[in-house]
């Protein structure tokens, strides 16, 4: 038995030091880290330096890496959140798998490519980049725009769409159709036999696990690991891709409460091992492999996104998008995408493709990801450029973007009696009360009241993002780590902010970053204890204030309280209860 | 592959599965991980796995630990009760250490064997990281802060003790050099700390995905250096987490997403040590005996002990004492290196995970109960029988009338403190912890140092002619006490919830202070007159600040 060699004698700890140098250089230019990452493979593999070689680690942390991707793919499901525009995304999603298909065969095959290697190309590029869409719109605050939703919406279908490929490229390489068909045939009926298990447990057996697991930080993140791990292990021993597995593990949790968090708390994990990934797809590629097909590469990068350009601004159009969504919406699409090297990846393991036509995918991806972003940074300066020719497009009766689920509203972070009794202060003056809490005991009290609530640790930018805290009204904060409360206070400057701090200097640090009024209840209680003080001497006047004190105290939190100074509104424990749900009455 | 999800699946699937029965029950997880990693071992053996093919991974959940634990280095607090701490550290780790080795030879182990057995019984602590910071908590008494700082004194004896194995027990020959390399290693993380890291980080803007890269190249950069001098992969991971600073926004953006791919790592590291347990021999029981036996009872009396004689009250002696009633993750990394050099003997390394897993459940209930055997210790004389003192710290004038009595200076006696001196009316504090010591002596007129579970505490200050007593302790034991005082005097104790509020008034305290409704109270107030636009955003503002000075 060995234990030394962790680092510094494996190939593994290379690439990650090499991946971090590369994506902290991509960050700089703006750059998504995926490109970071498969210029890693490059520059540290056999096409570069040569220093480092797939071993078995790698192996094994990049296999995990795709699997957990596709189990976050699962989780991030939710089709309540396109629910209004599903019918126009799905139009789109569709008809652009269908136009792009046809229209990347045919370039392959102008350029030279066999029929079937032209499918398989065809296959693989009709994906947009998650990583693009997502991060730089979700940098621009642009994924709640009209256009951002759209894109998301399309990106859940190419889900979809990935993970049927990945069926059919699973059944592996056979001889005659009807081989094909059987092992096709019998992947799918695999799938829906793993499916309808996961439907299942979602429905009778997961809430309940999750509810108990969620009680402990630890046990909700290892129960959700392991649920994984259940579903990828079953795929590989019936011969299936494990990334079929994991997407059906997700999509079995994507539905629940506890689903933002769980997927929040695995993404790290993820991005890690994704990056192995990708950085190990080019490790086993020379450099006449990558530059096989250059000119190609070029030729079929430059005419494929004039040609998408035209089929998805087609499409976004023939769904009565109005133009300048069609147009953003359209070239942020424009890209040949992560899944393009996943599927290539898988299918060169397959035996269905050379390592050629790989390297081929990788340079398209290469070119037209770093060149994408920038159009997509600055699409609407490009829009503005265009806008006098697409002009005479315009037309009346357009989509119109629906309100973002939550706004105008409060957010409470954290469920205590404090919070609890300023959320039913403010609950008449805003749309809605969202609570947001991690600790399980008060998940079921939660959902029952009549306000919004995210289950979720505001911790984590996608609960904080979910909760729309800058459009938000009032924030109300008793969060007990005061880097989180100070992170609120920040993404929401313009929002009124309460928040609750231990110390003198935590609510010095606080109000500097812009909280408007910070509950430092230590004060407080010394400072009513103060008051109480002073009665000492008067016995009556002292067991007066006491009592009112013990009332207080005492009286649950849904009571009205008894207290001579308060003018609380009778009528707010009234019947507005239908403002559940985010159905906005603006 | 094949072989190696088989067993991730398992080892995850087994963990979930006994996770989720600590988790009701509210037990610490590393023992229920170790009992699945005995059961994982079954299986493996069953199919013939080679569970050594899991150590690649396994290691990375001891660089993570171990990482995080540097990352928490808190220089800073640690100052505040670090001499005591330390103090108390060394002086308990040497004396059981030492009588564990004696032990040790007893059973006729070899030296270094014995040391082994005596790291495991001396070394006290979980990861700091791992055991309170989870719960940060607004208003922690002293025995926590205490314990927290001597477990992070303890983990520091770790490193420094793995440290000193690497160079002098596995090296070839014992070098000095690897010591001074080892040196280097830390000025270097110290220096990246304070001069290249905020330059660093500062240009990614929150990028939490190339954040955790960095994070992890910084883990496997200084593995990479440690282990080019064959140093053990703690000390390099240790140094990286010095390297990184632990404050906002890193402490988000970094600290948080490694702590999440830690979770992923540690469950393999445990359940690996739990899969290498082979049945247990009388041997193995013998070991397991004696280091429970020094873990369990020796090191709590022990320390209480010591702190008694530092100047600290009975309970917040015996109360930090049983916080260190389990073997430390230390003592594990220690003996899986030792195994993995065969240095260490089988039942030796069997004992030290058995012990583990067994104190570990045991700390759970000691701290739950922490308080209750207290109560029994003093009952039984024990808390005088090690020398609790009393009256060595206190001042009280002997003439005092009407005066208010506050228990707890820091969680809010300070205000009360100030509004008795404008109102003229005296004051006794009655405090337990002995580093806020100079700032009492110097603010306070009378003062009494001790338990308030003590009688002579309240003699001392004087109980008979006060007019009030406010507590405003957050431990719940100690306010039971408060409201339990057998006096015709007011007594006001400090409540979280609305329970706690219901027992302690019909058991006779005169009121409560629930600070969550006293808040909401006057935060709600001008909430409301804010709503209704009575007072403008600004002055809304300038209400909240008029609870406190800014300092």
């Amino acid at each position: 038995m060995s234990l030394g060699g962790i680092a510094l004698a494996t190939d593994f700890a290379l690439l990650i030091v090499a991946a971090a140098v590369l994506s902290y250089a991509a960050r700089l230019t703006k750059q998504p880290t995926i490109v970071a990452y498969v210029l890693t493979g490059v520059v540290v593999g056999p096409i570069g330096l040569g220093i480092v070689a797939e071993d078995q680690l790698i192996e094994i942390v990049a296999e995990l890496g795709l699997g957990f991707l596709l189990f976050l793919l699962g989780i991030e499901m939710r089709f309540d959140d396109i629910k209004e525009i599903m019918r126009p995304v799905g139009a789109i999603a569709v008809g652009q798998a269908i136009l792009q298909a046809v229209a990347s065969t045919a370039v392959a095959l102008l350029l030279g490519f066999t029929v079937f290697q032209s499918l398989m190309i065809a296959l693989a590029t009709t994906f947009g980049a998650t990583p693009i869409i997502v991060k730089v719109l979700g940098d621009k605050d642009d994924l709640k725009s009209l256009y951002g939703k759209v894109d998301v919406g399309i990106l859940i279908f190419q889900d979809i769409y990935l993970v049927m490929a990945l069926a059919i490229l699973a059944v592996g390489t056979v001889d005659n159709v009807g081989e094909i068909a059987f092992s096709i045939g019998r992947v799918f009926l695999l799938m829906g036999a793993i499916g309808v298990v996961a439907y299942l447990a979602s429905k009778y057996f997961l809430p309940a696990l999750l509810r108990a697991s969620a009680a402990n930080k630890s046990t909700l993140f290892t129960v959700g690991i392991a649920w994984a791990f259940l579903f990828i292990f079953a795929a590989e021993a019936l011969d299936l891709s494990i990334e079929i597995g994991a997407f059906l593990a997700g999509l079995a949790l994507a539905q629940l409460p506890y689903s933002t968090e769980l997927k929040e708390r695995m993404r790290p994990a993820t991005n890690f091992f994704i990056a192995i990934f990708f950085a190990s797809i080019a490790l086993q590629m020379e450099m006449d492999q990558l530059l096989a097909y250059w000119q190609e590469a070029l030729i079929a990068a430059t005419l494929l996104i004039v040609i998408n350009f035209f089929i998805v601004f087609g499409l976004f159009y023939s769904q009565n998008f109005d133009v300048e969504t069609s147009f953003l919406g359209t070239i942020s699409m424009l890209q040949v995408s992560e899944f393009s090297l996943v599927l290539g990846a898988l299918a060169v393991d397959q035996g269905f493709i050379e390592e050629g036509i790989l390297g081929f995918l990788s340079l398209m991806a290469l070119i037209t990801m770093p060149i994408s972003t920038y159009y997509v940074i600055y699409n609407r300066q490009i829009y503005a450029y265009v806008k006098p020719i697409l002009e005479r497009l315009e037309r009346e009766d357009t989509v119109e973007a629906q309100p973002v689920e939550y706004d105008d509203h409060a957010v409470i972070v954290g469920y205590s009696r404090l919070s609890g009794e300023l959320a039913e202060i403010v609950e008449d003056d805003v749309d809605e009360v969202v609570f947001v809490e991690d600790r399980a005991e008060y998940v079921t009290e939660l959902q029952d009241v009549e306000h919004g609530f995210i289950f979720g640790n505001a911790r984590h930018g996608d609960i904080r993002q979910e909760a729309n805290l800058s459009g938000a009204e009032i924030i109300v904060s008793v969060a007990q780590r005061a880097d989180v409360n100070l992170r609120l206070v920040e993404d929401a400057p313009d929002t009124l902010s309460i928040v609750t701090a231990t110390t003198e200097d935590e609510a010095t640090v606080l109000l500097e970053s812009g909280a408007d009024y910070v509950v430092l209840e230590r004060g407080i209680v010394g400072d009513e204890l103060g008051n109480l003080l002073e009665l000492l001497d008067d016995r009556e006047a002292f067991e007066r204030r006491l009592a009112q004190l013990n009332e207080r105290a005492r009286s649950p939190r849904t009571d009205e309280t008894t207290e001579s100074n308060r003018s609380h509104p009778a009528s707010d424990t009234g019947g507005d209860a239908s403002t559940t749900g985010g159905d906005t009455d603006v | 592959m094949y072989e190696i999800l088989f067993a991730l699946t398992l080892i995850f699937g087994l963990a979930a599965a006994l996770l989720l029965v600590a988790a009701q029950k509210g037990l610490s997880v590393i023992p229920f991980y170790l009992l699945a990693g005995v059961l994982a071992g079954v299986v493996f053996e069953g199919i013939g796995f080679d569970e050594t093919q899991l150590l690649d991974l396994a290691q990375w959940g001891v660089a993570f630990l171990v990482f995080l634990f540097g990352i928490h280095v808190d220089v800073e607090a640690f100052r505040s009760t670090g001499r005591i701490s330390v103090t108390v550290g060394f002086v308990q780790a040497a004396l059981i250490g030492t009588l564990t080795v004696g032990v040790g030879l007893l059973f006729g182990l070899e030296p270094l064997n014995a040391a082994y057995l005596a790291i495991a019984a001396a070394l006290s602590s979980s990861l700091v990281a791992t055991s309170y910071l989870g719960d940060e908590n607004g208003a922690r008494p002293t025995y926590e802060r205490l314990a927290e700082s001597i477990h992070f004194t303890e983990d520091l004896f770790g490193v420094l003790i793995v440290l000193g194995l690497s160079a002098f027990v596995y090296a070839a020959t014992p070098a000095w050099e690897q010591l001074a390399v080892a040196g280097g290693i830390f000025a270097l993380a110290l220096g990246i700390r304070y001069v290249a890291f905020h330059r660093l980080t500062a240009r990614l803007r929150g990028d939490s995905e190339v954040m955790m890269l960095l994070g992890v190249s910084f883990v496997v950069g200084f593995i990479a250096l440690a282990e080019a001098a064959n140093l053990s992969i703690v000390v390099g991971a240790f140094a990286a987490g010095i390297a990184i600073a632990d404050d906002y926004p890193h402490s988000l953006e970094l600290v948080d997403t490694v702590d999440d791919l830690e979770d992923f790592f540690t469950p393999i590291f445990f359940v690996t040590v739990g899969a290498l347990l082979t049945i247990p021999g009388l041997e193995t029981l013998g070991y397991t005996l004696a280091l429970v036996v020094a873990v369990l009872i020796l090191n709590p009396l022990l320390v209480a002990f010591i702190l008694l004689r530092t100047g600290f009250d009975g309970r917040t002696a015996i109360l930090t004492g049983l916080t260190l009633d389990q073997v430390s993750v230390f003592s594990l990394f220690i003996a899986l290196e030792a195994l993995a050099a065969g240095q260490i003997a089988r039942p030796v390394f069997d004992a030290i995970v058995l012990a583990t897993a067994i104190t570990m459940i045991v700390a759970t209930y000691t701290g739950r109960h922490a308080g209750t055997i207290n109560r029994w210790l003093r009952d039984r004389g024990v808390v005088r029988f090690l020398g609790e003192p009393v009256g060595d710290r206190t001042i009280v004038a002997d003439d005092l009338e009407d005066h208010v009595i506050i228990v707890d200076f820091e969680h809010g006696g300070r205000q009360v403190l100030e509004a008795c001196s404008s109102l003229d009316r005296p004051t006794v504090v009655i405090e337990d912890n002995p580093v806020l010591f100079e700032e009492v002596r110097e603010e306070c007129e009378n003062y009494v140092y001790g338990d308030v579970l003590n009688e002579t505490v309240w003699e001392l200050a004087q109980l008979e002619d006060a007019a009030a007593v406010i507590s405003l302790t957050p431990e719940h034991d100690r306010a039971e006490t408060v409201v339990d005082l057998e006096a015709d005097v007011p007594r006001v104790v400090r409540v979280t919830e609305t329970e706690t509020a219901d027992e302690f008034l019909e058991r006779g305290a005169t009121g409560v202070i629930y600070p969550d409704t006293i808040a909401a109270e006057r935060v709600g107030d001008d909430l409301e007159a804010l709503l209704a636009e009575e007072i403008s955003r600004e002055a809304f503002a300038e209400r909240g600040r008029e609870h406190y000075e800014i300092p």
